[in-house]
């Protein structure tokens, strides 16, 4: 498996999880943010700006959380690091 | 010294698990603090509740997960092997007709 297909199939798994971030956001859209009684097929101008905000409020946390983790995750590094150099034989 | 020096496919294949199985956390992580910690939406910005909330929210998630893992991984062992001695139990075969050819030459 070469280098340039590695990187390939990484695009792909994350086009994949981009995909299922999309479903679940649309299902949180229907099961918390959308109004559960159908009077008319439109939207009106109120129910629009309300999934506006619905939307806007999901991909903000779906950026927060992933800082979070990408601060976690080099915060761990960095402490297998130091465990490794006080731990290697001098 | 492999040319490049790319992993061999194995290690690639288990980094890209990895990956996957790291952004669908990410996903889960985003959902779940979405539904508990977002009560309105009459702003499009997240005011200082909804972030102290999902700060609360991420981090006991993780911490959640590494407990998860750890006792996983200490349980689990275990397991599989009342599994495969279950398994051994039920379906003795080889190993009693492997006796019996053993015992049967000195028997005669």
């Amino acid at each position: 498996l070469d280098p340039l297909r590695a990187q390939q199939l990484a695009t792909e798994v994350e086009g994949e999880m981009m995909a299922d971030m999309y479903r679940r956001m649309n299902s949180a859209y229907h099961w918390k943010c959308a109004p559960m009684h159908y009077k008319e097929a439109e939207l009106s101008k109120g129910k629009s700006v309300y999934l506006d905000c619905c939307v806007s409020k999901y991909l903000d946390i779906h950026e927060w959380i992933g800082k979070k983790l990408t601060e976690l995750s080099m915060q761990n590094e960095e402490l297998m690091k130091r465990m490794q150099q006080s731990s290697a034989p001098v | 010294m492999r040319p490049g020096g790319a992993m061999e496919p194995q290690q690639q294949q288990q980094q890209l698990r990895n990956l996957r199985d790291f952004l669908l956390v990410y996903n889960r992580m985003t959902e779940l603090c979405f539904q508990r910690c977002v009560p309105s939406l009459h702003h499009r910005a997240l005011d200082a509740e909804e972030e102290a909330c999902l700060h609360s929210c991420a981090g006991k998630l993780i911490h959640s997960n590494h407990r998860l893992m750890a006792a996983y991984v200490q349980l689990m062992p275990a397991l599989v092997q009342r599994r495969i001695a279950d398994y051994e139990a039920a379906s003795p075969g080889p190993s009693v007709a492997a006796e019996q050819s053993g015992t049967s030459p000195s028997g005669s």
